[in-house]
């Protein structure tokens, strides 16, 4: 495949933080590639450099070295079309959900009046129509969520950035959340890059998934999960699955040891 | 039926009847015991007292209010223009914030007499004294609610390039409305001391006056008259900054006034 096939190009990132004790080496070396519609799931434990690198991709901090490319243009600032989904839905409390998803509206001072339908649609999208004008402190953590997810999508951004975003869910949510990201993602097939350290979670999410072992953070290993779609409870019982499973915890242990 | 009644209204049943109950024994041990007026007066002394003195209340009553809520107003605005100033410029907040701790460390009332000396004996005065007093917990709990923000949310504002401006406009001073509000409760209740203490310093109208006077002349019916009447007006104040409150946050969960019906311990 050649290097302009690929959607997001990311090249020999090396990150240093200066502080008080001495410098901090946060990423090094991480290169990756990611294609156009593909969801592609970072698998790291804590330390890996995750932070960084999350904020690199979006351009809110330039690396040390390296650089990244998406959809062929180099990030040097920060992006306004990347939907950024964090581990805490992060809404604001005093607006309601319509209000919500259109902050990244609001915020970059586009009229209003032409995403309005783009609101419904989205509410649609992750199931709660009966919602709109209601304020976040009403709503579930799930439902927050995916309200969350939503105003991701509202600019119809480049790609989405996902730092664990199930991640403070109970164990029952998580899956049904899982579920519905596949199904969105079926939907309107946004490249997704989606970080996590459960295993199980990126076995059956992703196309691809890359392993990275901590501080300071690396690749340490990448694999093309090839299981058929779409996804579905019965995909997790599955010998594949669980062959990939295996091989992940594998990976991540050697990391460990060294 | 009762039950009911009870279980709805305990929370405030239950403090009023203890009030109750309190002022009928102080009424009875006068009534026993017949200390002398000016060491103890009883309940009904003290409400003669308020109904003689009639008319008369009018003056020092409105003194005592309207110097209050001047001081309070002013403490109010120039509180939150000073909380923003902090959060909007770092060579603001370096240049007003040892100012405001120092305001804040030095006792009022060894300050006040300072106060009239330079700014002369009157209202205008008291007011400043009332201004001083109440200013800093307003700076204080708006400084915070302006930056107390989730970094994930400075985050995304930085990736759809908000000014700072918008982001003050949309996102600080929303978000500091809780803290708005508890930080006016508070000033609400010390702007009354601050009245309160300006008129012992340099005054010779209102409740805080009549406190001095009465005590002065050993009529202790009327000083405690006087400071029944300053602590209505305490509360009243304080709870109408409650109610606005509650009128200026429609998303959030009110405080419910009555228990609500009982709640099985799960």
């Amino acid at each position: 495949m050649k290097e302009n096939d690929f959607y997001i190009n990311v090249n020999d990132l090396t990150h240093i933080y200066e502080t008080r004790t001495g410098d901090v080496l946060a990423l090094e070396d991480v290169s990756f590639k990611v294609k156009k519609g593909e969801f592609f799931v970072i698998l790291g434990p804590s330390g890996c450099g995750k932070s960084t690198l999350i904020k690199i991709l979006s351009g809110l901090l330039t690396p040390t070295k390296g650089d990244v490319f998406v959809n062929g243009q180099r990030v040097v600032e920060p992006l306004k079309k990347v939907g950024i989904v964090f581990q805490s839905p992060i809404l604001l409390k005093w607006s309601t959900v319509a209000e919500n998803i259109l902050l990244p509206v609001t915020a970059l001072g586009l009229p209003v009046k032409d995403y309005i339908d783009k609101v419904d649609e989205l509410l649609e999208l992750v199931g709660l129509q009966d919602f709109k004008d209601k304020y976040p402190r009403e709503l579930s953590g799930g439902m927050q969520q995916r309200v969350s997810i939503a105003r991701a999508l509202i600019l119809e951004p480049d790609f989405l950035l996902m730092d664990e975003p199930f991640g403070a869910l109970d164990a029952i949510t998580r899956d049904v959340m899982n579920f519905e990201l596949l199904k969105i993602w079926e939907k309107k097939n946004q490249t997704i890059l989606f970080i996590t350290h459960s295993i199980d979670e990126a076995a059956l999410m992703a196309d691809r998934v890359m392993v990275m072992s901590p501080r300071p953070g690396r690749v340490e290993y990448s694999v093309d999960i090839e299981l058929e779609r779409p996804r579905t409870l019965e995909t997790r019982t599955t010998e594949a699955f669980r062959r990939y499973v295996a091989d992940l915890y594998k990976k991540l242990d050697i990391t460990h040891m060294k | 039926m009762i039950k009911d009644f009870w279980y709805r209204y305990k929370q405030v049943l239950i403090p009023l009847i203890t009030f109750i109950g309190l002022l009928v024994f102080w009424q009875m041990y006068v009534i026993v015991k017949q200390p002398p007026r000016f060491l103890l007066p009883s309940p009904v002394d003290i409400i003669e007292t308020i109904r003689e003195f009639g008319n008369g209340w009018f003056s020092h009553v409105e003194f005592t209010i309207s110097a209050t809520l001047l001081g309070f107003i002013a403490a109010i605005v120039f509180g939150v223009l000073a909380a923003i100033g902090i959060v909007w410029s770092k060579t603001l907040d370096a240049a007003i914030t040892p100012i405001l701790v120092v305001l804040q460390v030095v006792p009022k009332v060894a300050f006040a007499p300072l106060l009239f000396i330079w700014f002369g004996i009157g209202k205008h005065t008291i007011v400043i004294v009332t201004f001083l007093v109440a200013f800093f917990p307003i700076v204080i709990n708006m400084t915070l609610g302006l930056t107390q923000i989730e970094p994930e949310l400075l985050m995304l504002t930085r990736c759809y390039h908000m000014s700072k401006f918008k982001v003050l406009t949309k996102i600080r001073i929303p978000n500091s409305i809780p803290n708005f509000f508890s930080g006016i409760k508070v000033a609400s209740t010390l702007a009354v001391i601050g009245a309160i203490i300006g008129e012992f310093v340099g005054s010779n109208v209102g409740l805080g006056y009549l406190v001095i006077i009465a005590n002065n002349n050993l009529n202790t019916p009327l000083a405690m008259a006087s400071i029944l009447i300053i602590s209505i007006f305490g509360l009243i104040l304080y709870y109408l900054m409650v109610l606005i409150e509650r009128f200026c946050m429609p998303w959030e969960e009110p405080e419910p006034l009555f228990q609500k019906k009982e709640e099985p311990i799960c």
